[in-house]
């Protein structure tokens, strides 16, 4: 039976290609097509002669040694043979540069992701603002991450309860904050932050009323356990030249045995920030009722750089955090207008007061220019708290015990293993995705480098032929 | 999954080494005529000739039975080193006209035979490039149809309209000779 194909074929074109074909096979053919038989013999006759003798013993020789260590014989064909070593060479290359460029890629962007503020932890001797008018400042000296008795300087109304019960805590939580964005180890394993959408303010002061937008992020970690949070940056405002005080809350789990440790860390990063701790309450118990409060003071521009610290101490683990913003703008342009309104009543009354003859007039005036004095006084206590909330962040910090949580928390266990064993793969599947995303467009641009010159060389040798 | 000339395993390789044995000697000589009667060259064929067969010893793996026999993937092979030596040549210098073929005009031969061999020469010399390789691919490398239309890349049915054309062309060129 035919191949479908050459049913297209007309019937008469497939008798004289089969008649042909008999021809060339040594069958007799229909007498209608002896003159067609004819031209195929001489067709088939005028075959070129083989190849000379010695050509044919050195071609078999070379087949035999399967074309191992004999040079080609082709002289004429140097060219050819260049082109085929290149030719043969261009998909390695091509391959490796792809490695390559993935490997390139695969480690600039970890160990770009893993840069962030990690270098300036301990690095900082000392140095400590008095900031605010209420809290004293606390000179934090940076020190070690090893186990050591805590050095807490003079910290305004800070307070240790070494060996104390539970009830020796004090909560330390702060509820306020109109915008608020919370990072909680939720369920999971990773994630990395969320979004939060801070309200920026539409021109002039009338506007300005903090109106808080509340966002929320969550990340997806193990929730209470000691799977060690992600660390996310502090969401930020978008600096605008509007007055914004931030302030966050941050939830660590640390072992028992592990919270003096961790509360000289927060005392580390607090110093290496030229942060002011407020107050702070430790309490090691070793025991579950152990714990710690902080209540700091960080300059607003190294609040990322203190939460990240801060997310990222040795034996604690971050079960939560909350950040805050509210735009204090209006109160502050309030405050500037009493200031001003009350310095021109001021001049007004001295004028007047200058030019008053009466007595019970003048100590009217006077009165009146007291009471608005007092009014600046407000005002600019008013200012230069709104500019040191602006000036400082407050940050929050709650240590928790971790339920059976003991001293050897931060040593190795199978949990913790599980815990690097999973964080391994993530790694690995994430350099994966980049090398993937870098191999991809440069695999589909070699594909169609490849099929364009593929189709070019086709038309090359075509044409070779059509001009022979 | 295509099969190759080759597999791991000793056997497989000793077996497919047989079949490249066996596909060389089957087809040396018809590779030969195909590529001398495509470049007019003798010496530039025994070139093409080997390299060809080099290029299939290497190239064994990438065999598929699917796409055809081996036979047709080899003159495919043949096909792409004669026409990279056409262009090469090109580069270089015109095209070597056909050489006189002494052999073929010998004195033993009859002479009324011989007028129509000659004929055949003359008319097949004055048919395009592309006509005489359908000619030598079918008369001279001994290719089915089949084979002919992998070799150029094209159908079956188109293959056997485009021969059968070329031989009406060739036996009306046969004819207008004197």
């Amino acid at each position: 039976m035919r191949p479908r194909e050459e049913e297209l074929i007309d019937p008469e074109i497939a008798e004289q290609l089969d008649a042909i074909d008999a021809t060339l096979a040594g069958d007799p053919v229909a007498p209608r097509f002896a003159e067609l038989a004819e031209l195929a013999l001489l067709l088939s006759a005028g075959r070129p002669d083989g190849p000379r003798p010695e050509f044919a013993h050195e071609l078999d020789r070379r087949v035999q040694a399967r074309f191992g260590r004999v040079e080609p014989v082709a002289p004429t064909t140097g060219a050819v043979k260049n082109r085929r070593r290149r030719w043969s060479l261009t998909p390695a290359l091509g391959a490796a540069g792809t490695a390559l460029a993935a490997l390139v890629v695969a480690v600039v962007v970890v160990a770009g992701g893993g840069a962030g503020s990690s270098s300036s932890s301990n690095s900082l001797a000392v140095t400590h603002a008095s900031a605010g008018p209420r809290a004293a400042a606390a000179p934090v000296r940076a020190a070690g991450r090893a186990s050591r008795p805590l050095r807490v300087p003079s910290a305004g109304n800070q307070s240790i309860a070494k060996a104390a019960g539970p009830g020796a805590q004090s909560p330390a939580v702060v509820r306020n904050a109109p915008s608020t964005a919370v990072v909680r180890n939720g369920t999971s394993g990773s994630g990395s932050g969320g979004n939060a959408v801070y309200g920026s303010a539409s021109g002039g002061s009338a506007a300005s009323s903090g109106a808080p937008i509340r966002s929320s992020a969550s990340s997806t970690a193990a929730s209470g356990t000691s799977a060690r949070a992600p660390v996310t940056l502090a969401p930020q405002p978008i600096p605008n030249g509007r007055k914004i005080t931030q302030s966050s809350m941050l939830e660590l789990g640390a072992p028992a045995g592990r919270i003096d440790t961790v509360a000289q860390e927060v005392f580390d990063v607090v110093g290496a920030v030229d942060g002011i701790v407020e107050s702070s309450n430790v309490s090691s118990t070793g025991g579950p009722g152990a714990g710690a409060q902080f209540q700091l003071r960080v300059p607003s521009p190294s609040l990322p750089q203190a939460l990240a610290e801060l997310s990222r101490l040795r034996y604690a683990d971050v079960i939560s955090r909350t950040d805050n913003t509210q735009d204090v703008n209006s109160s502050f342009v309030s405050a500037q207008r009493r200031i001003a309104d009350a310095r021109a009543a001021l001049v007004r009354l001295r004028a007047k007061l200058a030019a008053a003859t009466i007595e019970t007039q003048i100590a009217s005036l006077r009165r009146q220019i007291a009471s608005e004095n007092a009014t600046i006084s407000r005002a600019q206590a008013s200012l230069r708290s709104l500019n040191r909330q602006v000036d400082y962040s407050r940050v929050d910090v709650s240590i928790q015990a971790n339920a059976g949580g003991s001293s050897s928390g931060g040593g190795f266990g199978l949990r913790k293993a599980g815990h690097d064993a999973l964080r391994v793969l993530e790694v690995s599947a994430g350099v994966a995705l980049i090398a993937l995303a870098v191999m991809v467009p440069i695999g589909l641009l070699a594909a169609l480098a490849w099929w364009f010159g593929l189709t070019v060389r086709r038309r090359r040798r075509e044409r070779a032929l059509d001009l022979a | 999954m295509g099969e190759t000339l080759t597999a791991p395993e000793t056997d497989d390789l000793q077996d497919a080494w047989g079949r490249f044995e066996a596909l060389y000697r089957s087809s040396r000589d018809d590779v030969y005529a195909y590529v001398a009667t495509l470049l007019h060259d003798r010496v530039a064929a025994e070139d093409v000739t080997a390299l060809a067969f080099e290029r299939a010893y290497r190239r064994r793996r990438t065999f598929d039975r699917r796409r055809g026999e081996e036979r047709a993937w080899l003159f495919g092979i043949a096909r792409n080193a004669a026409l990279d030596e056409l262009r090469r040549r090109r580069r270089l210098a015109a095209l070597v006209t056909d050489p006189e073929d002494v052999e073929a005009a010998g004195p033993d031969d009859g002479g009324d035979v011989e007028l129509r061999r000659t004929t055949v020469r003359v008319a097949l010399a004055s048919l395009p490039a592309r006509e005489r390789e359908l000619i030598a691919l079918k008369f001279h490398a001994g290719l089915a149809n089949a084979e002919v239309a992998r070799v150029l890349g094209v159908s079956e049915s188109n293959a056997g309209t485009m021969l059968h054309r070329t031989i009406e062309k060739l036996r009306k060129a046969c004819d207008a000779t004197p």
